[in-house]
């Protein structure tokens, strides 16, 4: 009989379950955290069970990862978000090519994870002291423009480029953007260095470890376009991404779980 | 562990009788042993007290400096507070307290290797002893500050020996050698010497039984960077929780240089200062360049006690422990040892965001070996 497994990524903001049989992504969902974690947790379960067609007794393996690994019941192990992300990075990697570098982009913060060859994690580096830089900080701007994360990358493509976010502080930036607007400056503009402000910042993390071919780039602001090609000039690199970049990590804890059972652990 | 769990409890001691507080491994403790008085580190790790430091202090020194200012409010009880003027934090407080105090500052060479730092140093030494003496109008003799080598010696020795048995299966767990180490400094020398001689000799006996604690059995860590003094020991703690084998730390508050004794080429004053300058001018602080012998140091640890990764902590807004990450990370390169640094302060705050850092790598470290 196959062996389905399912792993649940609980982020600061979204949590996220996939639920695969090792080769195939079955089922999978994201919903915001919001006050519970172990309430987020089920209805992702159930809701990537609905997708997947599968019932909960069908799940031979379940692994936890993220901020809320910790207190989820029905897990079997849990296990850092860097090697899941990894994990999943490099199970994406057969069909991208190697991955040698992931840019993750998450709710609340960055992570660098430089793999090996056989994708084991090298080295990383994880930023997290302040929204700055992260998908938060895209959305609080993004209000503050009166649109929406998904507007904001189109928006920024239309824009001529030539001016700066200095502030590196969300509430900072935030009184900035005010002032931008207040002076005439084009919404389309500042959407574009804000991108740009926070591709710089996760730049300086990613050389800090070191960039190696591929980059792969994931967590959700990977869907924006804005930020990708901001990213993409500020690293003079080619990013790679996943249909659905924000479930990696979910992926990679499910193949995990998966491993781990057959491994006996 | 018992002896040190108490004396835990009693970090902030009242002194009777003549005292001595001093911040740094720098401060030959000798001599103060040696003109009758009391020493007592003044570092602490309470947060409680980093907050009413900043009505003196600078909001962005680093946590060490302001707890210990606000733990001590601005007239410390010694009769004397010996200061060296190593990072700006050190130095400050050292100016602070002397509207109010006597203190007396260590002029602490930068540049550690040359001829000229190390005269320069000697006369340091020299100075110190001097301030000792009038400070308790009595003369230090080449008797009494003999003995008192002797006594710190010991102590070294003994760490050493706790040291030795950090080769191969651990008896001991990381975060009680830290505290035994950190105990050296704010306990008895009589009663700490009692309790290490215990540890080793239960270690020895589990050694040749063969019973090194199966919970120890995860990648072996050396932890370094920035001082670890109590109640703040979430990172030694998370370490372990997360199943690190913490080996052993190389800190000033723990066994950096606690392996050193000082071996004088005879018992004149002159001889014996010499020693004792020499070897706290090894004291590997990132607060002297170059970072050579630090360095070397490291290298050799990892070696000896086959560490497979290196935690380095850095106290935020401290400039000579960030830079040493990055020295670090260099260095690194060309050794196959993954290094993690933190930044991080006195708060319980960052907490699960360490936990998940700590944790991550050392499932790293743990792949390395099943592959
Ligand atoms: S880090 Fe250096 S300056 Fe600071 S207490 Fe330790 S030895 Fe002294
Ligand atoms: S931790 Fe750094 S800044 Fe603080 S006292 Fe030690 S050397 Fe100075």
């Amino acid at each position: 009989m196959a062996l389905y497994s399912a792993g649940i990524d609980i982020g600061s903001t979204y949590t996220k379950c996939a639920i695969t049989d090792g080769e195939n992504i079955l089922g999978h969902s994201t919903l915001q955290t919001g006050a519970g974690a172990q309430k987020a947790a089920d209805t992702a379960m159930s809701e990537a069970l609905a997708m997947a067609g599968l019932d909960r007794e069908q799940i031979g393996a379940v692994l936890t990862t993220g901020y809320g690994r910790r207190i989820i019941k029905e897990a079997d192990s849990n296990i850092s978000e860097i090697s899941a992300n990894a994990r999943g990075a490099a199970w994406f990697g057969k069909e991208l090519g190697t991955i040698g570098t992931i840019i993750d982009i998450g709710g609340q913060d960055t992570k660098v994870i430089a793999l090996k060859e056989d994708g084991a994690v090298r080295d990383f580096l994880m930023n997290d002291k302040c929204a700055a830089g992260t998908g938060r900080f895209l959305e609080v701007i993004a209000r503050s423009l009166g649109a929406t994360i998904d507007d904001l990358g189109e928006m920024s493509l239309r824009a001529k480029g030539g001016i700066d976010i200095s502030a590196t502080c969300t509430v900072f930036a935030r009184s900035e953007v005010a002032s931008m607007l207040s002076k005439g400056i084009e919404p389309e503009e500042i959407a574009h260095a804000l991108h740009r402000a926070i591709a710089k910042r996760s730049g300086v993390m990613a050389r800090k470890v070191g960039l190696r071919e591929q980059v792969f780039f994931d967590g959700g602001p990977a869907r924006n376009i804005g930020m990708r090609k901001a990213l993409e000039s500020e690293l003079g690199m080619k990013l790679v991404s996943p249909d659905k970049p924000q479930i990696v990590t979910a992926i990679g804890a499910s193949l995990l779980a998966r491993e781990r059972k057959e491994g006996g652990q | 562990m018992s002896p040190f769990y108490t004396a835990a409890k009693h970090m902030l001691r009242t002194p009777d009788g003549p005292s001595v507080g001093y911040m740094c491994e720098f401060v030959p403790v000798e001599l103060i042993v040696a003109v009758g008085a009391t020493p007592y580190r003044m570092c602490t790790g309470l947060q409680e007290t980093t907050f009413s430091a900043e009505e003196y202090l600078p909001q962005t020194f680093c946590p060490l400096i302001k707890s210990t200012m606000g733990a001590y409010g601005e007239k410390p009880p010694f009769d004397l507070v010996v200061i060296p003027a190593t990072c700006d934090g050190r130095k400050h407080l050292g100016e602070l307290y002397s509207d109010d105090v006597n203190v007396h500052m260590m002029d602490v060479p930068i540049t550690g290797e040359t001829v000229h730092a190390r005269m320069l140093w000697m006369k340091e030494v020299q100075r110190l002893r001097k301030a000792l003496q009038s400070t308790f109008d009595k003369k230090i003799t080449a008797k009494g500050l003999k003995r008192a080598i002797l006594e710190e010696n010991g102590r070294r020795e003994l760490m050493a020996q706790l040291l030795e048995q950090r080769k191969g299966d651990l008896t001991l767990s990381g975060s009680d050698l830290m505290l035994v180490a950190l105990m050296s400094r704010y306990m008895d020398v009589d009663r700490w010497s009692k309790a290490v001689n215990v540890l080793i000799a239960s270690g020895s006996k589990r050694k040749t039984r063969k019973e090194g604690r199966t919970d120890r059995s995860g990648p072996r860590i050396l932890l370094t960077g920035a001082p670890v003094i109590l109640p703040n020991w979430k990172i030694p703690l998370l370490i372990e929780e997360s199943g690190g084998a913490l080996v052993l730390d190389s800190l000033c508050s723990g066994t950096r240089t606690m392996w050193q004794t000082a071996e004088p080429s005879g018992w004149s004053i002159q001889e014996m200062m010499i020693a004792m300058a020499d070897r706290q001018m090894m004291s590997l602080c990132p607060c002297q360049i170059p970072f050579d012998a630090a360095w070397a140091r490291i290298r050799t640890v990892i070696e000896d006690f086959q560490i497979d990764g290196i935690i380095h902590h850095v106290l935020q807004s401290c400039h000579p422990f960030g830079v040493e990450a990055t020295l670090m990370r260099r260095r690194m390169e060309e050794l196959d040892v993954p290094l993690l640094s933190l930044e991080t302060d006195y708060s319980q705050e960052d907490v699960e965001q360490l936990r998940t850092r700590i944790e991550a790598f050392i499932e790293m470290l743990e792949g390395r070996s099943n592959r």
